[in-house]
């Protein structure tokens, strides 16, 4: 039941690319969790500083790794970049801030 | 994925930028709860932190290049894209085409069943005829 338009995905590249993209969110999350000890940022403004962080990398990662057409390496481009791993990640995030910040101000 | 130099070296100067600026941190802090004045905290730092997290967040997007692959005939071939693989077949296999494998080279050339000894062996014998 195939009709000539229908595009033919392989999926071992779609895991290949979903990893490379998990990997550079996981180092930006415990790298930006490491900052935000360092600024001793605290509530809200730490997740404020985390969204913007973490939504900067994937604009980064949109235009340095995509090459301006990211349909040709994910199914659902928009979603997969932006939205998913965005909370997954946060765990990670705030366990660097609070021990960065706990070092950090220790003495105080 | 294999790390390479300017990877490593982007990880290094991020680390010694987040270091330094952790310890400017701690430090003022300990000075400013020993004084008992409470400023801001120094502009130098803010930048000093800003840039080490750009630095690795851009090592980090640096270590998942695509490696360069070695053909059968012995060529060196440089993927089409630097950072991911794209995910249409049409254009995915273009890569295994040319390096001269398939996807099922696993099956085809059974690895796990070569007899090492004999192969060894054969070296070995090859080794002393050409002596001789």
């Amino acid at each position: 039941m195939s009709t000539n338009d229908e595009i033919i995905y392989y999926p071992p590249s779609i895991q290949t690319n979903k990893q490379k993209l998990q990997r550079a969110q996981d180092i930006a999350s415990l790298v930006l969790g490491v900052g935000c000890g360092i600024l001793t940022l605290e509530s809200a403004y730490g997740f404020v500083f985390y969204l913007a962080g973490i939504t900067l990398t994937n604009g980064i990662f949109l235009t340095a790794c995509c090459e301006g057409k990211p349909e040709k390496f994910f199914t659902k481009p928009k979603q997969e970049i932006f939205l998913e791993g965005l909370f997954n990640n946060v765990p990670g995030f705030v366990m660097m801030w609070c021990l960065i910040y706990a070092l950090v101000k220790a003495s105080s | 994925m294999a790390t390479s130099s300017s990877t490593l070296v982007l990880y290094f100067v991020g680390i010694l930028l987040l270091i330094h600026s952790g310890y400017s941190s701690y430090e003022f802090h300990k000075l400013s709860s020993l004084s008992h004045h409470s400023q801001d905290l120094p502009q130098d730092i803010l930048l000093e932190t800003l840039i080490g997290i750009v630095v690795i967040v851009i090592g980090g997007i640096s270590s998942i290049e695509n490696p360069n692959a070695l053909s059968l005939n012995g060529e060196l071939i440089i993927p089409e894209h630097k950072y991911l693989k794209p995910i249409q077949m049409k254009d995915s296999v273009k890569l295994n085409e040319k390096i001269g494998i398939s996807d099922y080279e696993d099956l085809n050339s059974r690895l796990p069943f070569i007899n090492i000894v004999k192969k060894r062996k054969e070296y070995d014998d090859f080794i002393k005829s050409s002596e001789q």
